[in-house]
């Protein structure tokens, strides 16, 4: 009977052990990965920090401000009235990384549910792709899955459909609901509003944010607020200021697409490492209470079998006294 | 200061990674409708770019070459921003693979299938092209893959 219990509990520590070595390389190739979607953002940023500081300048021209030649103005300014929404929810297309997609999930449902006006749901990774379906909610895009390589030319394909979405009037707002990176294993679903452009162009406060968030340096911001009133009426447009608006503004879409793209694999990431951490750790508080019972069940068995030695050597010492 | 001892500070960029950033004294670039040189001086600018080689360098005109397909370049205040849809400096083009490209481009031009994206075939044997020019200018030295010259930015310049 104890010998019995005691290759339970072995068999129980070998399946503990090896679930830990599974998560622990888990755990291990989330911190590779997640460093290498940081080292993309990190790269991304210089791109995203000029673009803007130009569109930004180049929009501060009075002379483009209410008219865009070229380009709809409703793509800076959005439109009076916001009719029908495309969302674009970005999840995972593995789980096993804790409450990652479960809660954006959940948050981009009470998003939609409180907004209650028509809308258009592109899903980014399979995971929210399946949660959508099994809800019965129409999915009308996106992509089935990122990998684990974010690469521009992803980004720029679904952002030229969505900004060709939005310029065609089929909506008149996309909003992108991702899981914000904010830190290894710290991520926070926010939803942003890529089309129109306004966030991205117009306000500064909202300029100062992105700079802080795109790693530019202060003084560089001071110093764009400087020159801007001097330099940017007289910029000479070549081949004409409508080509070069329509080269500028779609690419800004497809940038900042990209950049919450990298975002939200490097949240996934850091949000599976933490997951896997855990694992890890709750797996080998279990092996230490297993091998507890383990070496317990074999004493007791020792102590029994001792037990039964003595008992039995005296057995014979006293039959042989008499 | 005279114009001779200014400066341009040229910075190349694409939305993957940060290029190239020097201190150059021209810069020219492939503009759109033709090629734009730049000096210190000129005046505040944006120009929308082509498929083409930008030149760079010192005293006796611009001496360095490096491929770029699309995007726009800035200019003001003495600096020269190009923020391009790709950029490889010599250095870190693929010569066989560029040589692959532009063989595979020019017979999908030769015969023309009947499905044929007609402005996409040409971009990418430009692109090709372009290349192997600056590859070429370099000394021939290719086939190096360092500053991650990523796969997914060959195809960029297609849509």
């Amino acid at each position: 009977m104890v010998g019995q219990s005691i290759r339970d509990i072995r068999r129980r520590i070998n399946s503990v052990r090896s679930t830990s070595q599974i998560t622990r390389a888990m755990e291990m190739v989330s911190v590779a990965k997640l460093r290498r979607a940081q080292e993309q953002l990190a790269q991304a940023r210089p791109f995203a920090g000029q673009l803007a500081d130009v569109v930004r300048r180049l929009l501060a021209d009075p002379r483009l401000h209410r008219q865009l030649p070229g380009v709809s103005p409703a793509v800076v300014t959005g439109r009076a009235s916001v009719s029908r929404v495309a969302y674009v929810v970005i999840t995972s297309d593995r789980g096993l990384a804790g409450g990652y997609n479960v809660n954006l999930v959940r948050f981009a449902r009470t998003q939609i549910e409180s907004d209650s006006c028509p809308y258009l749901l592109y899903c980014i990774g399979r995971k929210g792709r399946h949660f959508f379906e099994r809800l019965g909610w129409p999915v009308q895009g996106g992509l089935e899955s990122v990998g684990d390589n974010v690469d521009f030319l992803t980004a720029r394909k679904l952002g030229s459909e969505l900004w060709e979405l939005f310029v065609s009037s089929q909506v008149d707002q996309v909003d992108l609901i991702y899981q914000q990176f904010l830190g290894v294993g710290h991520q926070r679903p926010v939803r942003e509003t890529l089309l129109p452009l306004t966030r991205l162009v117009s306000s500064r406060i909202a300029s100062t944010g992105d700079a802080t968030r795109l790693g530019k340096g202060p003084e560089q911001a001071g110093e764009g607020a400087d020159t801007e009133a001097t330099t940017v009426a007289e910029y000479i447009y070549v081949p004409s200021r409508e080509q070069v608006l329509a080269l500028l503004l779609p690419r800004l879409v497809h940038n900042e697409l990209y950049r919450v793209l990298l975002e939200a694999k490097a949240s996934e990431h850091g949000a599976r490492r933490t997951a896997m951490h855990q694992a890890t750790e709750n797996a080998e508080e279990m092996l230490r209470a297993l091998q507890l019972s383990y070496n317990k069940a074999r004493q007791a068995a020792i102590t029994k079998e001792l037990v039964e030695i003595v008992g039995g050597a005296e057995t014979l010492t006293a039959g042989g006294g008499q | 200061m005279s114009r001779a001892d200014r400066l341009l500070h040229l910075e190349v960029v694409t939305p993957a990674r940060q290029v190239l950033e020097a201190d150059v004294e021209a810069v020219i670039l492939p503009a759109l409708d033709g090629y734009v040189g730049i000096l210190p001086g000129h005046a505040p600018m944006i120009v929308g770019l082509d498929i083409g080689l930008v030149h760079y360098g010192g005293q006796s005109g611009p001496k360095q070459v490096m491929a770029v397909a699309g995007g726009f370049a800035e200019v003001r205040d003495d600096q020269v921003k190009v923020l391009a849809d790709t950029a490889e400096l010599a250095r870190e083009i693929d010569v066989p693979r560029a040589k692959a490209a532009f063989a595979r481009a020019e017979e999908r031009l030769r015969h023309p299938s009947r499905d044929l994206d007609l402005a996409r075939a040409e971009a990418a044997l430009r692109r090709a092209a372009v290349r192997l020019e600056v590859a070429g200018r370099a000394g021939g030295g290719g086939g190096a893959r360092e500053g991650g010259y990523a796969p997914g930015e060959e195809r960029l310049g297609e849509p």
